[in-house]
């Protein structure tokens, strides 16, 4: 590892260095410089190109272009081994540490101590470790599991980690943006620390005023370029700011009116035991209430419980009079509560949808009942809601992921706007935001506040809590402390109370931060563009079909008789039960359940159960099989979706379970229809009667089936919270879809395919038989996924599916006209079936969009 | 610490599942504590050993491999057709060969192709499964060389077989991996493969490594199976499917990877045999295997969810608000 050498060249240097993704240019050029003993902050707006140009040093990518110096010795940082091998460690924005396994084992990652070469030295690697937490003031067993630890002390197992490694070059990206002040004390003492042993250090931040705490010199990128490069003490923040927005930044913080009329919104008592206790506040109309305090004082689980999301022991909240105690987020949405998160990530918005999806997310419940939100209006109310926040850039369709994070804030705080909520809870609004779109969030918050709403506004900024809010109330380990209004409403006030101390006492006032100090005229700073090829909006299942005609026109040169009418209404027929099947098992795909496994067993049950209860007549018989299939997936949706269970784990062990019973109960006879009886007659007809003479009953059936299957995923709330279900569980379930109804539902359908199925193919086979339908789970998933359904859920459509039971039939079909066997037929499936879905992989990979 | 012990406990609840088991078919079941059936059981469980091993190295890697039942078909009829030809040290290296090959396309489709491990392993089945049915014309495949078969089945020390004691070897080299380095990057690898890419261990090779040796241990389970018995029947990896899945998940593995115990899933293996095992020697049929495998694997899946729950319901929580007095308190506790 090379040594850090004080008085010569920078430790690192960048010289004209550039990244290129898919369609744009990420990183142009840029010169960096940082020197041993040294802190660089670099700061930009969001899309400016930090985290690329960190990445790059960190060796996340094997294509850069330009060249990199340490201590003058260029080298090639083209994977993180040779990054680590050249004295580079990164403390990544998002934590990036295993949860299952131990600090120790996180600790020593990649580098465990072994003894002989082979067998790991659990002695040394418990030692190694207690002495690199001891290095970040940690005290915790070696031994204990990451996942056991808060989030603060993750983020100093991770520096030890980094540390570790005898780095001689540090980089921290956002290390603070989830911290305390404390742990942020802590952390920049730790900095200062290692910047006195000689450790070079890059530290990007959104955050001002930590900047001009901790660093040395600040370097500004501005659109994947570097603007400047200065010592902290040569700038002030309005110039970093100009030089990051590229023009003057005007007020941050729109002027408050004071006055305030009536309480619309009463908390009283709330309690949640071990994390708040007896809190109760009151909101006048157009009122902006800001709660302040440390991390960890339990402000983020009141507004969750306050709004159902989590459970409340005891405690009311009045909304206008009337009570709006709510158990359940989607209650508390109706009644006009609702809650913006912090993890705009995690559970705000489903990243794989388009935002217009993600901004319509909470309102479609409000605005369509069974009809499809879109159509009742709620497209302009979304472009409405997406258009005032300024979401860049405006077309609605561009996937959500590519959007840069204030954009994704703004679209986040747009989902909310077009629900038009009475009380609004907002955790952490700007967190992680550039400044121009800081500005703009916050006059939307104000305009809200303006219409006479009740914002509850949560935030650990505290220039933003003293600025937008008219009252500040204060939470300490779970209790109100303290409520500050009007003049007594500064920072350090806010402070002093989130740790307990009175607000007489004098303290050192702080550095001035960006956001005080008025200049005329507001300004929005423009909003990086990030050019990406837009999700193809052809319909998905264009391409399957095209797949299938292909598969038909090869099957015409293999033989004449292949497009006959006879030949194809065999295909179809052949399918035909597969199809219908797959109309409902593609809803458990499609809310991202990955599959049903229960399929065949639940398909062998109804027809037995059929057979077993024609004696009651033709219908008694049809309503019995179908029963069950609704019965089974009952059982599956309410356990997967209550419970969260896995799903191939639990409907592998239903179908088991199932299958088990009905060989036990059958005891290995098989049921037949009583063909002297009428209703055992028309069973055993069924499946070969025509409709209207010409159709099969199987092909009419399953048209039947898709018809109504494809209205109600592409025309109804369902299928739409469906959509959203499949594409983020959390974010659906945080913009008040009901998930656990939604899987219960998918399941549901999928039983009840599965036994008309299962019936008619009981009918074809003249038999009830515990074999019945066996294969049908994976041919289903085979079909489904040919079809463009993703396990991953959220994309796809009844259609494709159709498509792909079509390639499926076709394939065999022109199999069988080239006279191959039953066994080669498979293989050629299983083949067909392993490119087309590699093929399709790669293919999303190379677009920038990874599935599954 | 009374909740450290309750950790503990439900970590190592597979113990307490087999010895349950044991003691309640020991008590109703006739003929089942016998030295006969212990061995008969052990055996049993040694056909579903390797795969069972290799599952959940895969699994710990995060994956997920649905393969192994048509590996282990194709690993018995490679063994029991080239017999004549190669010999037994030969037919089962080419059956050995073709498992790792399977293993390795496994990988490549998962790392290179980054398809989801459930589909590419579905396909790599169905065209497996394929080979096997043509391979095996439809009937069972035999030979005529028996002296293998009786070798590996013969008693060598009271209740174990030589084949028994091959698959517990093999077990106890892969529960061995876990106290290896390579074994614990693996664990790495499955739990955030992110953190292992940025340590600077190979990922797409470790995943690679552990369908491959899947592969190659389920071959080895096939072939074994099928010179014991002398035959190679093309639905014999199909019935183990469900009580390798089983038992890898009862025996504590995690689906989302970073969690794995072979020794666990040894254990799950025996006792999820033994209670089929009890179930016949009370008369029932061959049927209710599959319905018990079922049962234990929903009790333990739920089980498991209670737990989750319990845990997530406490994380968080300061205790200092957890003893003073509350308003509705008496109702609870």
């Amino acid at each position: 590892m090379p040594e850090p050498e004080r008085d010569s060249g920078p430790a690192l240097s960048l010289e004209g260095v550039s990244k290129r993704y898919p369609g744009t240019l990420a990183v142009a050029g840029v010169d960096f410089t940082v020197h041993a003993g040294e802190i660089c902050a670099l700061v930009g707006e969001n899309g400016a190109g930090k985290s690329t140009l960190v990445k790059i040093i960190a060796g996340a990518f094997d294509d850069y272009e330009g060249t990199i110096r340490i201590n003058g010795k260029a080298v090639s940082l083209h994977s993180p081994a040779a990054a680590k091998s050249n004295g580079i460690q990164m403390i990544h924005q998002e934590l990036s540490l295993a949860p299952p396994l131990s600090v120790a084992e996180n600790i020593l990652a990649g580098r465990l101590p072994v003894r002989a070469g082979l067998f790991l030295d659990e002695r040394a690697m418990r030692n190694e470790a207690a002495r690199w937490l001891a290095q970040v003031g940690l005290d915790t067993d070696p031994a204990t599991l990451v996942a056991d630890l808060s989030p603060h002390e993750a983020q100093l197992v991770e520096i030890a980690r980094a540390l570790g490694n005898m780095p001689c070059i540090l980089v921290l990206d956002e290390p603070t943006s989830s911290l305390s002040r404390d742990e942020t004390d802590r952390l920049f003492d730790i900095l200062k620390r290692l910047r006195s042993r000689g450790l070079a250090m890059v530290y990007i931040s959104h955050h001002l005023p930590d900047v001009f705490r901790i660093a040395d010199r600040v370097t500004v990128l501005r659109d994947g370029r570097r603007v400047a490069s200065e010592r902290l003490e040569a700038v002030t923040p309005e110039l970093l700011v100009n030089l990051m927005v590229g023009r003057d930044v005007g007020d941050l913080y729109p002027r408050r009116r004071g006055d305030h009329e009536e309480v619309r919104f009463r908390v009283r008592g709330a309690t949640r035991r071990g994390f708040f206790r007896e809190v109760s506040f009151d909101v006048r109309a157009g009122e902006i209430v800001g709660i302040g305090g440390l991390s960890g004082a339990g402000r983020t689980e009141l507004a969750r419980s306050l709004c159902g999301i989590d459970p409340l022991d005891t405690g009311s909240m009045e909304l206008d009079g009337r009570d709006v105690t709510s158990r359940s987020f989607p209650a508390a949405v109706s009644r006009g509560v609702a809650y913006l998160t912090e993890d705009r990530k995690g559970d705000g918005l489903a990243l794989r949808l388009p935002v217009g999806d993600n901004v319509l997310a909470a309102a479609a419940r409000v605005c369509g009942r069974v009809a499809l939100p879109w159509r009742s209006g709620g497209e302009r109310r979304a472009a409405s809601a997406a258009s005032e926040l300024d979401v860049q850039p405006p077309d609605l369709t561009r996937q959500t992921a590519s959007l840069s994070g204030g954009n994704q804030q703004k679209a986040l705080l747009a989902k909310w706007l077009a629900a038009d909520p009475e009380v609004l809870f907002l955790d952490e609004p700007t967190r992680g935001v550039d400044v121009g779109a800081k500005v703009t969030i916050h006059e939307a918050i104000a305009r809200l506040a303006e219409a006479g709403k009740c914002v509850v506004l949560i935030s650990s900024d505290l220039p933003e809590l003293a600025g937008l809010a008219n009252r500040v109330l204060v939470m300490r380990r779970g209790r109100l402390t303290a409520e500050l209004s009007g003049g007594q409403c500064t920072e350090e006030a806010i402070l002093l109370a989130a740790n307990g101390q009175e607000p007489a006492a004098k303290r050192e006032r702080e550095r001035p931060c960006a956001d005080d100090g008025p200049t005329e005229g507001a300004i929005r700073g423009p909003h990086p563009y990030r050019r990406e090829r837009p999700l193809a909006r052809a319909r998905s299942w264009l391409v399957p079909l095209a797949v299938a005609l292909a598969i038909a026109a090869a099957g015409r040169v293999a033989s004449p008789h292949f497009l006959e009418s006879d030949n194809l209404m065999t295909v179809l027929q052949a399918v035909a039960l597969l199809g219908i099947v797959a109309c409902g098992v593609c809803y458990v795909t499609y809310t991202g359940h990955y599959a049903d496994l229960s399929v065949p067993s639940v398909m062998a049950f109804s027809g037995i159960v059929a057979v077993s209860a024609l004696k009651f007549g033709l219908v008694a018989g049809l309503s019995g099989g179908l029963a069950v299939g609704v019965a089974v997936g009952l059982l599956n949706g309410l356990v997967i979706g209550c419970l969260r269970v896995n799903p191939i784990i639990w409907t592998l062990a239903t179908g088991a379970g199932v299958g088990g019973f009905i060989r036990w109960a059958y005891s290995g006879t098989q049921v037949y229809p009583d063909a002297g009886q009428a209703a055992g007659q028309a069973f055993l007809h069924l499946y070969g009667t025509r409709v209207l003479g010409v159709v099969p009953m199987s092909v009419a059936v399953l048209l039947a089936m898709a018809a109504g299957s494809a209205l109600l995923m592409g025309r109804t709330l369902f299928g739409y919270d469906a959509r959203l279900t499949g594409s983020s569980y959390e974010a659906a379930r945080l913009s008040g879809v009901r998930t656990s109804s939604v899987t219960t539902w998918a399941f549901v359908l999928s039983g009840a395919a599965s036994a008309v199925g299962g019936m008619m193919l009981t009918s074809l086979n003249k038999v009830g038989a515990p074999y019945i339908g066996k294969g049908y789970d994976f041919l289903a998933v085979t079909a489904i996924v040919l079809g463009g359904m993703t396990l991953a859920g959220g994309r796809g459509s009844v259609p494709g599916v159709l498509a792909g039971v079509l390639i499926i039939g076709l394939m065999r079909n022109v199999m069988n006209l080239l006279g191959w066997g039953t066994f080669q037929q498979d293989i050629a499936q299983g083949l067909v079936f392993i490119s087309v879905v590699g093929y399709a992989a790669m293919l999303l990979r190379r677009r920038g969009q990874d599935d599954a | 610490m009374r909740r450290r012990a309750a950790v503990v406990i439900a970590r190592h609840r597979i113990w307490a599942l087999l010895v349950g088991i044991l003691v309640v078919m020991a008590a109703i079941a006739p003929n089942f504590a016998t030295t006969g059936n212990f061995a008969s059981i052990l055996r049993a469980s040694a056909t579903h050993l390797p795969a069972a091993v290799g599952l959940t190295l895969v699994m710990i890697a995060g994956h997920l491999d649905l393969s192994f039942g048509s590996g282990m078909s194709w690993a018995g009829m490679v063994a029991i057709g080239l017999q004549p030809r190669l010999g037994w040290p030969g037919a089962v290296a080419v059956a050995l060969t073709s498992g790792a090959l399977l293993g390795l396309a496994n990988g490549a489709l998962v790392t290179r192709a980054r398809v989801n491990s459930f589909i590419a392993t579905l396909g790599t089945l169905t065209v497996v499964q394929g080979m096997v049915n043509i391979a095996s014309k439809g009937g069972t495949l035999a030979v005529q060389d028996y002296a293998a078969g009786d070798w590996l089945e013969g008693a060598l020390l009271g209740i174990l077989c030589p084949r028994v004691v091959l698959c517990l070897l093999v077990a106890a080299a892969a529960a061995l991996l876990g106290r290896t380095r390579p074994g614990r990057n693996l664990l790495l690898v499955g739990a955030n493969p992110t953190t292992a890419w940025y340590a600077g261990i190979g990922t797409a090779g470790y995943v690679t490594a552990a369908f491959a040796l899947s592969g190659v241990l389920a071959a080895a389970g096939g072939a074994l199976f099928a010179m014991s018995v002398s035959s190679a029947n093309p639905l014999m990896g199909e019935s183990s499917l469900m009580v390798v899945i089983a038992a890898v998940i009862i025996g504590g593995t995690s689906m989302q990877g970073g969690r794995g115990s072979v020794v666990q899933t040894v254990v799950a293996v025996v006792a999820l045999v033994s209670l089929t095992n009890g179930l016949s020697c009370m008369g029932a049929r061959p049927e209710t295997q599959l319905l018990a495998s079922g049962f234990v694997l929903g009790a333990s899946v739920l089980y498991d969810a209670r737990l989750v729950r319990a845990v997530a319901a406490r994380k968080g929580r300061r205790p200092e608000l957890m003893l003073d007095d509350w308003p509705g308190k008496e109702g609870t506790r």
